[in-house]
């Protein structure tokens, strides 16, 4: 099982030096933004053993190619130490290489297979590691060869060893994207009742949790996902039980709800109807955590690893808000506080995750965007100023708080009344000024909105220097600000205090 | 509450009740989805990362926050700065007090309005033969010379100007062509006289000035001011606006003309380039010299 740790390393290989490990990680970064690109975004996980768990612990140097063609051979033939030559195998089958030589003997899965479900509890341990370690390859044709073996572990899955149920649950999760006759299998064998069976009996032991998680976040992200898998996933009692499992366990840590919360997301983010989701109440438990987990924040509260249960959360708020009736808006959210939570959010992770800092306030967006007890709340908490002092920073933060000020000034009188007290004007009057032009095209959106809903904010605007400015993007700029600031020059409110103004 | 776009369609607000924006996750591609922006998928990368034991907690390797950078919006002017103060200072140094027929940038709205009158205004140079006209650059001081020399002798006794400042006409400068434009062609000035008083306060010449872009259909009432504006070359913000604001308050409240220049300070506060321009006289009440300085309209 995992804990979330400072720093890991790959066992079986001399500890990486702080700047090795960096560049691998940096290297394992581009890739993964290249799989992204091209929509292959797959990963696997690996179970260390017990004497691997240590990172100060180095393996002895593993086994060639050569040792496994001799331990099968022994497995084979001897009687007595299948046990041992297990053990070793599963340490040899670690290596790429030997992976690949090992698929190639004739007999081996049935061999495996055999030792798998046999009497000795412990060779059937070992078995299940030397599959395991057989997923875990970077080779797409050795997931292939293990399809003998999923039967057994889907059967294995009711069982009550908690060490045996992980390894058939992550050698499962790790086979899922290797190819479609893998996952096609898997479901004709009923991989998602078993999951949700599984659970549901497995709830108080959150190791086996955090497996089940991973295994059908696997399931989830698999190509065409959405047509058969999601459906069913739906109907099943898998998404009632996610959400009761997200809760953070303080001793055993994130980790199991860590991956429930993703799989909540691939659920939400696959489908436009979430009419079953909300129904069980999937957005007041999201909206909840969320705020909990802000308020852990603002108390200076900041664990170890924590963006990664937020940020899927924070999607799956933001993805479910669209399906949701206005008007209980609020209730079915939990109430307005989850406003004050993600401002707290957005704030926190700005410097060190600043995507996640923007999609919390895409979920703020859609909070306000259709409703008014939401932008009220946002006035209430007196959350405009942390808003404001948002705008200076870009990669779409910017644009996103000024969509959110556009929603408040657009259903909020008082909001447009106090502009210049709340400091909102004279922040207006900066973005205006900035290079990007979504931002200045945003921002006068914000301005048209204030200015029609406030002729003394409209005055105030114009008191500082705001028309010539207004003149200056109708001049010089193209398109959406120009028309913008075009028409804006054009409202009565701003002709009339042509005559009471004086120079800047 | 709507608007029209410039072709007549009708928006609402923009941002304030627009659609919900939706996020679409990694292995998903979206059937019918939002537009991705770059970096929206930074939380799947992470987690990845997480999955693959590759999970480092400290904000190490993370790129420096982006902060949106402000730029000048002056035509043919590029700048970029980091700050809104450098913006400003960058603002208010070049193009604040800027003259509209030779393009110079001037310290500060009194030097400019010097620099106009002793430039650009014909009748100035007609009544320099019979009075001192030659303001000191000194502000309070208040003394008039009949020449720039003598002026500027003043300047260097008087208030301690070192002698080398730069009293001198620009030799790049070969005099704007408002000059020949305007009606009379009047020379700035004598041969031999030293040249612009304020040459030495010269900053910046913004460069090529550009038309503000394809005409939009502006709303109904206005649109032969507009039309006006689209084709002339407009400039720089002057605070001699001001002026022509005054001539409004001797016009009848409702009468055409108030209204027509109301737009035009409204929409307008850029003085127009006086080769391009409408020169009606009777149309701006151009019987004041110093509304014509300013503005041709």
């Amino acid at each position: 099982m995992w804990r979330l740790r400072k720093v890991r390393h790959k066992a079986g290989r001399q500890i990486d030096s702080l700047e090795e490990l960096r560049l691998k990680r940096r290297d394992k970064e581009r890739a993964l933004r290249q799989a992204r690109r091209d929509r292959q975004l797959v990963s696997k996980r690996l179970l260390l053993n017990e004497d691997e768990e240590q990172p100060d612990v180095t393996m002895e140097t593993t086994p060639g190619e050569q040792d496994v063609v001799s331990l099968f051979h022994k497995l084979q033939h001897s009687r007595s130490e299948k046990e041992v030559h297990l053990r070793a195998l599963s340490k040899a089958l670690r290596d790429p290489a030997a992976q690949l030589a090992f698929i190639k003997l004739e007999n081996c899965m049935h061999l495996l297979v055999g030792l798998l479900t046999g009497s000795d509890a412990q060779c059937r341990l070992q078995a299940v590691r030397c599959l395991h370690e057989l997923s875990h390859s970077p080779h797409t044709n050795v997931a292939s060869a293990c399809l003998p073996a999923t039967p057994y572990l889907l059967t294995y899955l009711s069982g009550q060893s908690t060490k045996f149920t992980e390894l058939c649950l992550y050698t499962l999760g790790n086979l899922c994207p290797d190819s479609e006759v893998v996952k096609e299998k898997l479901l004709a064998q009923g991989i998602i009742p078993t999951l949700a069976s599984c659970l549901e009996n497995q709830r108080h032991n959150l190791a086996v949790v955090e497996a089940v998680g991973f295994t059908l976040s696997q399931l989830l992200q698999t190509n065409h996902a959405a047509e058969k898998i999601i459906p069913m996933v739906l109907t099943s009692t898998l998404p009632s039980h996610l959400l009761s499992l997200l809760t953070p366990d303080p001793e055993f840590g994130m980790a199991p709800a860590i991956e429930c919360a993703w799989c909540l997301h691939y659920l939400t983010c696959s489908t436009e109807d979430h009419s079953a989701l909300l129904a069980q109440g999937a957005l007041i438990s999201c909206s909840s955590l969320l705020v909990s987990l802000g308020g852990a924040v603002a108390g200076g509260n900041k664990e170890h690893g924590m963006e990664l249960l937020i940020w899927p959360l924070l999607r799956c708020v933001g993805n479910l808000l669209p399906s949701c009736p206005v008007g209980d808006l609020s209730s079915r959210a939990g109430g307005v506080h989850l406003v004050v939570a993600l401002c707290e959010l957005a704030h926190a992770f700005l410097r060190s995750h600043v995507a996640l800092a923007r999609e919390a306030a895409w979920v703020l967006n859609n909070l306000t965007a259709h409703s008014s007890e939401f932008c009220s709340a946002l006035l209430t908490f007196n959350l405009v100023p942390r808003l404001i002092q948002l705008l200076p920073f870009s990669q779409g933060i910017n644009t996103m708080v000024l969509r959110i000020l556009a929603n408040i000034a657009h259903k909020n009188k008082e909001f447009c009344v106090r502009s210049e007290e709340l400091g909102a004007l004279s922040a207006l009057c900066a973005t205006l000024k900035m290079a990007d032009q979504d931002v200045v095209t945003l921002s006068l959106d914000v301005l048209f909105m204030m200015a029609v809903g406030s002729p003394q904010t409209a005055e105030q605007f114009v008191r500082q220097g705001g028309l010539s400015l207004l003149e200056a993007i109708q001049y010089n700029s193209a398109g959406e600000s120009r028309r913008r600031a075009s028409y804006l020059l054009t409202l009565p409110t701003f002709q009339q205090d042509v005559e009471n103004m004086t120079d800047p | 509450r709507r608007w029209k776009t410039s072709d007549g369609r009708s928006r609402s607000g923009a941002a304030g009740g627009g659609e919900p924006l939706r996020l679409r996750s990694a292995a998903h591609p979206p059937a019918q989805g939002p537009r991705i922006v770059r970096g929206d998928y930074d939380g799947d990368i992470h987690r990845h990362m997480y999955l693959q034991d590759l999970f480092i907690s400290d904000a190490e390797d993370k790129p420096a926050l982006s902060v949106s950078e402000f730029a000048c919006h002056i035509s043919g002017c590029s700048a970029v700065f980091g700050s809104l103060d450098d913006y400003e200072h960058h603002y208010n140094s070049l193009h604040r007090h800027v003259c509209c027929s030779c393009r110079r940038s001037l310290p500060s709205a009194r030097l400019l309005d010097i620099h106009i009158q002793e430039w650009h205004d014909s009748l100035f140079t007609i009544l320099t033969q019979k009075q001192d006209m030659y303001l000191c650059l000194v502000e309070g001081c208040g003394l008039k010379f009949r020449t720039s020399i003598q002026r500027k002798d003043h300047l260097i006794r008087v208030h301690k100007y070192p002698p080398d400042f730069r009293f001198d006409k620009n030799k790049k400068e070969k005099g704007s062509p408002a000059e020949a434009a305007s009606s009379g062609g009047v020379s700035p000035g004598a041969a031999g006289e030293a040249g612009d008083p304020c040459a030495g306060f010269i900053t910046h010449d913004c460069g090529a000035m550009q038309p503000a872009g394809p005409p939009f259909s502006p709303p109904p009432g206005v649109s032969w001011l507009l039309l006006l504006m689209e084709n002339s070359f407009v400039t720089q913000i002057s605070p001699n606006a001001a002026r022509l604001r005054d001539k409004l308050g001797l016009l009848r409240t409702g009468s055409p003309l108030r209204h027509r220049i109301s737009l035009l300070l409204s929409s307008c506060r850029l003085p127009i380039r006086h080769s391009t321009c409408s020169r009606d006289p009777a149309e701006a009440g151009s019987d004041r010299p110093d509304v014509r300085r300013q503005c041709c309209a």
